[in-house]
This record gives structure tokens, C-alpha cells and sequence, in this order.
């Protein structure tokens, strides 16, 4: 499976099936709600054991966050590093 | 990539913090502007202190936080603490880093030495946030209700009006007479159409210093400001006497039939409570102006176990965590005290909404 699709499968919250049906991978998570303080966490500790970087606060900003996009080429990044 | 936290100027940056609120919260019922000038620029313990954040490549600001002076007695020693709040972010820059640097701004003046300690009331959300940054989850904040009147609960239930009247019926008359009963004869109140603090309210308050470890202030600058001076509310206030003695007061607003009581002052919490809820429930039964009471408290509060004594149950409708923080390397003997909830009266009133 794809790094896109194990983002999406692990995000994925029932009641935002609308959200999630029409999802572009460059939508905003933070607009639609898919992405909280809460939820940041936990996608934190997904993305540290799954794909084997570490996630530094001074990375958790929208820009590297906000979008399925962003989150794949942020692992991408961390990973070159 | 970059954000910058700046002090804000209460005067120059009020439009710019009235407006992330408005754009941020959801309440109807508040007038962000004339908050602002009661919350930051008019408390009688020193003016507020507030950070923006702004992105570096717009110039945009994209949250803010602010913290409010509160004397709090610790052991019965006075120290200016600051209970923090307001916190707002704009939607697409919750991803928790811009969050955890606003957050920072405070704990770094308390690790600076500039102020002892802080304390704050955030959900479930931002609850990770100050853990994040290492403040301390010290309690929960609980909901204790206790009804007066079944005529909704059957209303809700029932098809007519007239029929759900007369089931209630009964059951309101035996609740009026177990808090008649409960209501001993030398025991007199008085509803107070709005707040007034006298003498004798600032002797309730240190009466209560000397029974509880950590208690912030509820003097009569705080009680004036908090209740009398509020712009958005309208508060009511209870005193109780035995004989010509004051033994507790309570403050409380009216909404939708119900009272949601804000706070207690109390003369002895272990001999005054009973008889200072039950004359209040009898005069609310009186007046005829709610169903029920409501009151918020943190989990610890001593006069829970009395509240539950007199019918009070927990909801778990209104739940927020009690975070603080103290420097424990640099303030150790304080960090001790304050870091453990226990210690804490606190209310519902302790929150500067």
C-alpha cells in the first residue's frame, strides 16, 4: 500500500465519511477537521514507528501537515535526511 | 516556514485580539470588545498579558493567548499567579506546532522567575497541548446537578403538557418538603438582585484561607469585578445568616430555568454547606425561577461529598481538565503544593470566562 493510502487508512474516522469519499490529496485536513491538536498526536506516533522518523516540534506546522501531500513529503524529507 | 510570538500592546493590538475571538468562538452570548476591556485592561490585580502569533511570510497574526493576574493563597501566603486563557488558533494553523510555541510564551516567564506559578481550564484538545509543553494535569473540572422541578423531564416525555404537570406534581411537593425539612429554623437567607460585597463577605473569604491550602483570592475588588462589573453577565448573589452571622454567600446567573452557581464563599465548609444550599434551594423554590441547579467543580473540592449529601449528582456533560505549573527545580516548596489538586478550593469561579 502506498504512503498515501496508510495516511489516509490511519486518519480515517467514521464520522467524516463525507470528508474522507471526496478527498484530494492536497485538501486541507485542518479545514475539513481531520487534523486537531488531538489527532496530531497520534499521527505523530503513527508516522515515528511506521515510517521510522523522528518528529521534531519545530516540524509540526501546517506546511508540513496540513495536505496528504504534506505529510508524504515531509516523511519523504525526514527520510533523505 | 516561520512563526513569531510577540507580546501584544493591549492598546494598539485589542481589534487584532477582539477579532481572532470572534472569529474563533462560537458564543453568542458575549461582546468580544467590551470583554477584552473588562478582562485584560480593568482587573483590579494588574492588567493582562497576551502573545500573537503571526506567520512570517503573510505578516498575518494567526492566534493568541492571554493569562490573567489572580492572587492565590498558598498555606495562607499571597502570590500573583496567572490563570491563562483565551487561547485560539485559526483553523488551518492547529497543527500543534503553532500551538505549542504560543504555549510556551507563558511557562517561559514562570521558568524566568516572573511569576510563581500558572493555572488554566482547557478541554480535552488543548489538554494535549499543555502536557506537551510540560504543564501538569493536576484535576478535572465536573458537573454536579440537582433538580428542583420534573415538569420538563416528564414534558420531554410525555404527550401533553397538562398530563406531565400532574405526574411532576408529587414528586416536586416531596422534594419541596425533604428541603424544608432539611432547613433548620435559625438558618435565614436573602436573594440579592445583584452582587454587593461587605465587610463581612471579605471575613468569609479568610475564614476560608485558613481551611484550605490553595485558594485564590475572592475578596471584594475580585467579587466586584468578577460579578458586578462583568459586561456580558448578569449575576445574582444569596447571603445566608445564623442568627445576625453570615455564613456563606453564593453567587449564580439565571439561564433557561436553571441556576448555574459560579461560586461559594463559606464561613465552615464542613458545618455551613448543608444549611446554605438547603435555605438557597428552599428561597429558589420560593421565587419560582428554575428547575434545577448546576454547578461546576474541580473533582477535589471538598464540599462535593456535601453537595452529594444533599441530592447533587455528577453529569459528565461539562468535563475540562485543571492544569498547572510550577518551576520545581527553581520553586520547589510552591511546586509541591500547587502541582497537587487536592490542595485546591476551586470552582466553576475560578475560570475568568
Amino acid at each position: 500500500m502506498d504512503m498515501h493510502q496508510q495516511i489516509i487508512n490511519f486518519l480515517y474516522d467514521e464520522s467524516l465519511k463525507d470528508e474522507f469519499k471526496e478527498l484530494d490529496y492536497d485538501d486541507s485536513l485542518l479545514e475539513l477537521g481531520i487534523i486537531d491538536s488531538v489527532k496530531m498526536l497520534d499521527l505523530i506516533g503513527f508516522i515515528e514507528e511506521r515510517f521510522g522518523v523522528q518528529v521534531d516540534d519545530d516540524d509540526l506546522y501546517p506546511e508540513n501537515f496540513d495536505s496528504i501531500n504534506a505529510i508524504v513529503n515531509y516523511i519523504n524529507s525526514k527520510k533523505n535526511n | 516556514m516561520g512563526y513569531s510570538v510577540k507580546i501584544a500592546d493591549l492598546e494598539k493590538d485589542k481589534e487584532t485580539i477582539v477579532s481572532i475571538l470572534e472569529r474563533n468562538r462560537s458564543r453568542t452570548d458575549t461582546d468580544y470588545a467590551k470583554r477584552f476591556d473588562w478582562i485584560y485592561l480593568n482587573n483590579p490585580f494588574g492588567r493582562a498579558k497576551a502573545w500573537i502569533i503571526y506567520n512570517d511570510d503573510t505578516g498575518q497574526e494567526v492566534g493568541f493567548t492571554g493569562v490573567f493576574p489572580r492572587p492565590v493563597f498558598v498555606n495562607g501566603k499571597e502570590y500573583l499567579a496567572w490563570n491563562c486563557g483565551d487561547f485560539s488558533i485559526d483553523k488551518k494553523y492547529r497543527a500543534l506546532g503553532v500551538a505549542l510555541k504560543l504555549r510556551r510564551a507563558a511557562k517561559n516567564d514562570v521558568d524566568a522567575g516572573r511569576v510563581p506559578f500558572l493555572y488554566a481550564h482547557p478541554n480535552k484538545r488543548m489538554e494535549v497541548v499543555h502536557l506537551r509543553v510540560g504543564h501538569k494535569k493536576i484535576s478535572e473540572m465536573r458537573r454536579f446537578a440537582l433538580p428542583l422541578k420534573f415538569d420538563r423531564y416528564f414534558k420531554d416525555r410525555l404527550p401533553v403538557e397538562f398530563l406531565a404537570k400532574i405526574v411532576a406534581l408529587p414528586i416536586n411537593s416531596s422534594l419541596r418538603l425533604k428541603y424544608a425539612l432539611k432547613n433548620p429554623k435559625n438558618i435565614k437567607g436573602q436573594i440579592l438582585a445583584n452582587v454587593e460585597c461587605r465587610p463581612e463577605h471579605e471575613a468569609l473569604f479568610e475564614a476560608m484561607k485558613k481551611q484550605f491550602k490553595v485558594i485564590g483570592i475572592r475578596n471584594c475588588s475580585f467579587l466586584k469585578w468578577k460579578f458586578a462589573d462583568h459586561p456580558n453577565f448578569k449575576y445574582q448573589q444569596f447571603d445566608c445568616y445564623r442568627g445576625n452571622q453570615l455564613i456563606g454567600t453564593l453567587f449564580f446567573t439565571v439561564k433557561n430555568q436553571v441556576v448555574h452557581l459560579i461560586d461559594v464563599l463559606v464561613n465552615d465548609h464542613q458545618a455551613d454547606i448543608i444549611p446554605l444550599f438547603a435555605r438557597f434551594i428552599n428561597e429558589v423554590y420560593k421565587n419560582k425561577f428554575a428547575q434545577a441547579l448546576s454547578f461546576i467543580l474541580q473533582t477535589n473540592n471538598p464540599i462535593i461529598p456535601l453537595l452529594k449529601e444533599l441530592g447533587f449528582k455528577e453529569r459528565n456533560d461539562a468535563t475540562s481538565s485543571v492544569i498547572a505549573y510550577a518551576n520545581e527545580e527553581t520553586n520547589k516548596q510552591n511546586a509541591t503544593i500547587v502541582l497537587n489538586g487536592a490542595n485546591w478550593f476551586m470552582t466553576v469561579g475560578d475560570r475568568d470566562a
